[in-house]
């Protein structure tokens, strides 16, 4: 080291460290003076401040919450606050879903302390999606209790919670603050002991509710269904609260997850700065595979020019991979302006509890002045106000991104949101069209709380905790249904029907097994694995089954703190990963190979869109197979592909709902080219439906798995060649979770919008042939990532095109 | 796509689960009718539904027939072993029990167990140091033990025969309920929260934790009303403390062996127990759960017996009495500040011929109950003692370590306290002994008032 200021002495450098520009307006003119980067920005709006509505304390809140308001000098609400709190008070379930930082939680936490106030032995039950967060406001209420006078406390109820605070929790704490796994398997199955809590159990509430989607979602609903039936028991029938970022339908999701009506307060009378809206698309490196300069490399150089002017910035990667490396070049890029590497920190999902904590108050109290995250910071942490956001590639959705963006930006003055868009498709369709990021619905949260699979384990709960009687429904489960589904647990001899006084049949638990211990509400399943550092010792981070196979096989490089660790040893059986730590020049990146099998088809129709032929559509049950086969090796900063190596893992199996477009053998034997360049072609359109399907159904991407299969083959996908006589190439979109929560189903009902769609994407983008905002490169049968790509001797894109045609779907022009 | 196809797909119902057998079938619900084309019925059509309901009839009839013979079959065979005991009804409903009195001279093993209605309430206080207990009633006690359908606890853990016993003057009645469905429990709780109101204490083993929590369960479940009890003693956490030492494990079979002198034939494996009881409730006959019922009331007269020999430990020194258990006891009363007794049954654990180990902890305890005596000369001997029977290093080392104390601050023999602290490293480390060591030298260079004979280790702190 040493070096910077030998080379400042050469002049390469313009200003010394101390005499750079300092704040976010001097960063905007630095950049708006070099054309390399403005010529960059695909979009800069300004967002104008807006100003605060508001109303007066209302007048019935009990006195003593009153005082405790005006003592911290609040006299008046935001307008949708006033509002929650008499909706919420005449009992109305309610979900409001304002922006970040709009004062959401006085919105549930007035009604509760209010309630409180009136009636001492009143329970509430607040649920937050990580431990963290439950922590966080257990903090915050405790102190405004105090302030109000309140004798009930907040107790955090969770798997940290010590035995003695445990019993204390139970039977004094007015509000009790938990998680969804903690009520599904700690609370929920020993209710007897919490009678007291359930029999004034007065009101439920549920933040970050955006969160519960796809799987956990369904758990969610699930859950609730058995608290609800539990409290009924108990004699009471709280009033649900639920507060969340902004989504596209928050009141239809909310009604979903609980199964009742839920009304909506949507409309926020918090006052916001103003707020610049960036995207930068990297300049095109490679114009005729459409290949661009690397984000995450420039999200990097952007976020150093805002850390050197000291202005407090947040960097979201897409992966744990990415932030790691983001560290790591952020880091070394500051080390040569003698910036503290300190200062700089990252914050996953996977660190341990204490690390977290550690950056969180690092934030706040300005020892750390650059996060670079995932999306574990998303959810309402506090940190302090952060002037500048740079999320490095699209997370997939509106929403997503706006919950990121929220995360910067304060009441007053200016803030900066700056997107760096990728390479990836979805990305490239953001660039192009920057204008939908604003005022445009954002993504609508969807879960199928009545997929078998997680239905069956809930009632598997339900019945533990408490028999069912004949006639009862579960939730919004019909009767009859809940009935089918106790006869087959009846028949796995897991329930037990007895006839009761009255002559009706009851179902009891019966076996010795405690169910909730083996159902995990986060994933279908699984269990997570850790990661123990060989040279220490010790467990240093855990990771979930399915990003095990990927991540953690055996010589991957595995990424934590700025740190590369190779993975020397996977204990598939015991959930154990050792590693240890390396100095690679490289990193890896997992090669994965995917099959469809179709199991059943519930529905099918044959398509036809103006033309002579037509194809087959359909949606129905399928099996996935995935398999790690691969990996290939990544070197730091040229990101050139520097070797492959082999990955042995079990295959990981799943059941869910597909949507698939069957093309015809006749179709592909037509064509003038030869079967594989078809097969090819028919890669290239699936890429650009999955993209529009992502976009169209307004889902993260990761939601949706594609691939292309034949319709009947039982084999694998077609090979190189294009599959032997017989082989009707199919296009697969499925659900990437067990069962399906009914992405696929959607598409289905909107196929011809979905072709249609797909037709028009790859018409109008300007690319020469292929790019990844449309059919992608031309890329072979196993590379994920971006594996060199060879020339197509062919026009893919027209054939593409001339596919479609065949097919009947018409030129949209 | 239906639930109902959706669960035809599911493979198994999960963890708990077992495959689905094709004897018991769910519900009866018909198939599906198929759509059925608005179409005239032609010629072929109605002959075919015609041989559809003829087969149909003949399948019947084969069903009928061999429903029969299986009836007829089953008269033939010996009738079912009932469920020992007898029905009774209650004015909430049926309830199965078995009942039965122990004659005043019954013993289990080698005790008598009509003993138990003459136990002192405050030694029993001082065994299961609860204070509460030194009120009770020995002519009430109440002695429960429940067989459970699993021990994962939570409200879908039944305990389906709640074993109770109680003396009727120096007769222990037994009396057993018996859960013969899942939903009948109502009468079972009712007549436990009589006898529980009725008694002074509940008398169990591990019930504090694991069988009074679970009832309690069943009471707000089905929403009976009960007064928890007037005292509990667990006399799982008393076994421990007396006997931990010499049996290592302390299960009631293993004080049944080593503390009572009985050996249980055929007794049924815990392990088997909730399975038999869900194959009873599903139509198995009443002899599978006849060893449960037995196990459980064997547990019971257990409780009573081992209740009379702890009693019997604690208020008297007998030959026979093992010196780890006269150990554990001295460390219980220690506990439960009758010093004077600690102190007696720390020395007749010491002077037993016991394990070297265990003479040297009772040499020890004894010694610190001197130490609380404030009696240094009786503390020293003792320890003396145990340094000669210690034989294990750090057992020794700490000896040493007491007696260089002693030595040093109490008698001021330096030269004595020298000898020990050079000892004591194992105990206390080789640093904090080489400081002791060398203090003690200057405390006996300054007496002598001349230099040190030895010097002290090299490295050792100068000064501290």
């Amino acid at each position: 080291m040493g070096e910077p200021v030998s080379r400042s002495a050469f002049g390469e450098r313009p200003a010394a460290p101390w005499a750079a520009p300092r704040g976010l307006g001097a960063v905007m003119e630095a950049w708006r003076g070099d054309p390399s980067v403005s010529r960059c920005v695909a979009l800069e709006q300004v967002l104008p401040a807006r100003q605060g509505r508001y109303a007066p304390l209302p007048g019935e809140l009990a006195d003593p919450v009153a005082a405790a308001l005006e003592n911290r000098g609040i006299e008046r609400l935001y307008d949708h606050q006033a509002e929650s709190f008499t909706r919420a008070r005449d009992g109305e379930h309610l979900v409001v879903a304002t922006p970040t930082a709009s004062g959401k939680s006085l919105c549930y936490n007035l009604p509760v302390l209010d309630r409180l106030a009136r009636e001492p032995a009143a329970r509430a039950l607040y649920l937050f999606p990580t431990k963290a967060l439950a922590r966080d406001q257990e903090q915050a209420l405790r102190a405004l209790m105090k302030e109000a006078r309140l004798e009930h406390g907040a107790v955090t109820y969770d798997g940290d919670t010590p035995g003695d605070a445990r019993r204390a929790a139970r039977e004094r704490s007015g509000v009790l603050l938990s998680n969804p796994d903690m009520l599904h398997a700690g609370i929920l199955p020993h209710h007897a002991a919490w009678a007291r809590f359930f029999a004034n159990l007065r009101f439920v509430v549920l933040d970050e509710l955006h969160t519960y989607r796809g799987v956990f979602g369904s758990h969610l609903a699930n859950v609730l269904r058995r608290l609800t039936r539990i409290a009924r028991f108990h004699g009471s029938e709280p009033t649900f609260l639920f507060a969340s970022a902004t989504i596209g339908n928050p009141d239809e999701h909310a009604s979903r997850i609980l199964g009742q009506p839920v009304s909506l307060i949507g409309e926020s009378g918090a006052p916001v700065g103003q707020r610049r809206v960036m995207v930068y698309n990297p300049p095109v490196v490679n114009p005729e595979l459409g290949i661009r300069a690397s984000y995450v490399k420039t999200a990097v150089r952007l976020a150093a020019d805002l850390v050197r002017a000291e202005v407090p910035t947040l960097v979201f990667g897409q992966s744990r991979n990415s932030v790691e490396t983001m560290l790591k070049y952020l880091r070394d890029r500051l080390a040569a302006d003698k910036v503290d590497p300190e200062l700089i920190q990252a914050y996953r999902g996977g660190y341990l509890a204490d690390t977290r904590r550690r950056i969180e108050s690092g934030l706040r109290n300005g020892s750390v002045r650059c996060v670079v995250a995932t999306n574990a910071l998303e959810l309402g942490i506090d940190i302090g106000s952060l002037e500048a956001v740079v999320c490095a590639g699209y997370p997939g959705n509106v929403a997503g991104l706006w919950q990121r963006f929220g995360r910067g930006g304060r009441r007053q003055g200016d803030a900066l949101s700056l997107l760096v868009t990728s390479s990836h498709p979805l990305d490239q369709y953001v660039a192009n069209d920057p204008r939908f990021l604003i005022g445009a619905p954002v993504e609508s949260a969807r879960i199928d709380p009545d997929n078998v699979e997680i239905l069956i384990q809930h009632l598997k709960c339900a019945a533990f905790e408490l028999p069912f009687e004949e006639g009862e429904a579960f939730g919004d489960v019909p009767e009859d249904a809940v009935a089918d589904a106790l006869g087959f647990l009846e028949t796995h001899r897991v329930v037990h029907a007895a006839p009761n006084g009255e002559g009706k049949r009851v179902w009891h638990w019966a076996t010795d097994a405690y169910p909730a211990n083996h159902v995990s509400l986060r994933s279908v399943g699984w269990d997570n694995y850790v990661i123990v550092d060989l040279d220490r010792d010790r467990t240093i981070a855990e990771m979930d089954w399915r990003s095990t196979h990927t991540m953690l096989h055996e010589q991957a490089i595995y990424q934590h703190e700025g740190e590369q660790y190779q993975v020397e040893k996977l204990d598939y059986e015991n959930h154990k990963a050792y590693v240890r730590k390396v100095e690679p020049d490289y990193y890896t990146d997992a090669m994965t190979y995917t099959n469809v099998r179709v199991m059943s088809e519930d529905d099918g129709a044959w398509v036809k869109l103006g033309g002579d032929d037509g194809f087959a559509a359909g949606v129905g049950e399928v099996s996935v197979v995935e398999k790690v086969v691969g990996y290939k090796k990544i070197k730091f900063h040229t990101h050139e592909n520097v070797g492959y190596g082999d990955v042995r893992l079990p295959e990981m199996q799943m059941h869910t709902t597909a949507f698939w477009l069957t093309v015809s053998e006749d179709v592909v034997r037509r064509q003038p080219v030869s079967r594989a360049t078809v097969v090819d072609a028919l890669r290239g359109l699936g890429n650009a439906m999955h993209l529009v399907a992502a976009v169209g159904l307004m889902c993260d991407p990761r939601d949706l798995g594609q691939t292309l299969g034949d319709r009947s083959d039982e084999d694998g996908p077609p090979t190189a060649e294009g599959g032997g006589p017989g082989f009707d190439p199919t296009l697969f979109l499925y659900d990437q979770v067990p069962g399906g929560v009914g992405l696929a189903t959607r598409l289905f009902v909107e196929r011809e919008t979905l072709v249609r769609r797909t037709r028009s994407l790859v018409e109008g983008c300007p690319c020469e042939d292929g790019c990844p905002a449309c059919i992608g490169p031309d890329v072979g049968a196993l590379t994920p990532g971006g594996a060199p790509p060879s020339r197509s001797p062919v026009a893919r894109k027209a054939l593409a095109l001339d596919l479609m045609r065949a097919l009947g779907v018409a030129p949209t022009h | 796509m239906s639930l109902k196809r959706k669960l035809a797909r599911l493979s198994s119902a999960g963890p708990g689960s077992r495959p689905a057998r094709p004897a018991h079938p769910p519900p009866a619900s018909p198939p599906p009718a198929r759509p059925t084309p608005d179409a005239p019925e032609t010629e072929a059509g109605r002959e075919r539904r015609a041989r559809v309901a003829k087969l149909r009839g003949m399948l019947g009839q084969m069903i009928a027939d061999e429903r029969r013979r299986l009836k007829e079959r089953v008269r033939e065979t010996p009738a079912p072993i009932e469920l020992p005991g007898e029905l009774v009804t209650t004015p909430h409903g049926p309830m199965h029990r078995v009942a039965q009195y122990l004659e005043p001279s019954h013993r289990h093993g080698r005790v008598p167990i009509a003993g138990a209605v003459r136990v002192c309430a405050r030694t029993v206080a001082k065994l299961a140091l609860d204070a509460e207990l030194a009120r009770i009633d020995p002519r009430r006690l109440l002695f429960l033990d429940t067989e459970t359908t699993g021990l994962a606890g939570g409200t879908g853990t039944i305990p389906f025969l709640i074993g109770l016993a109680w003396f009727e003057d120096e007769s222990l009645r037994i009396e057993q309920l018996v859960l013969r469905a899942p939903g009948e429990e109502a009468p079972l709780l009712r007549r436990l929260a009589e006898r529980v109101e009725a008694a002074s204490a509940v008398v169990s083993y591990n019930g504090k934790s694991y069988d009074w929590p679970l009832l309690r369960n069943r009471f707000v479940l089905n929403r009976v009303p009960v007064t928890p009890p007037a005292a509990h003693l667990d006399l799982l956490h008393c076994a421990r403390r007396v006997f931990k030492r010499r049996l290592g494990r302390v299960r009631l079979v293993h004080l049944e062996e080593h503390v009572l002198g009985m050996r249980r034939e055929h007794d049924i494996d815990g392990a088997e127990i909730p399975q038999r009881f869900w194959d009873f409730v599903r139509g198995a006959d009443g002899s599978l759960l006849a060893p449960v019922i037995e196990h459980n009331a064997h547990d019971l007269v257990a409780l009573a017996a081992i209740l009379v020999s702890l009693v019997e430990r604690y208020e008297e020194v007998l030959p026979e009495h093992e010196p780890a258990d006269r150990l554990g006891v001295a460390r219980v009363a220690l506990r439960a500040e009758d010093h004077e007794r600690a102190a007696r049954y720390a020395q007749a654990a010491a002077d037993a011929g016991g394990p070297g180990d265990v003479t040297a902890d009772a040499l020890w305890l004894a010694s610190e109950i001197a130490r609380r005596r404030d009696d240094p000369r009786a503390r020293c001997a003792l320890l003396h003692r145990g340094l000669e029977v210690a034989a294990d290093a750090l057992r020794a080392s700490r000896f040493h370590l007491a007696l260089a104390k002693l030595y040093e601050h109490d008698f001021r023999e330096y030269e004595r306290a020298l000898v020990h602290a050079r000892a004591c490293d194992v105990a206390e480390g080789a640093a904090a002994r080489d400081h002791r060591v060398a203090r003690v030298l200057r405390k006996l260079e300054r007496r002598r008032g001349q230099p040190a004979l030895a010097h002290p280790p090299a490295g050792s702190p100068a000064e501290g």
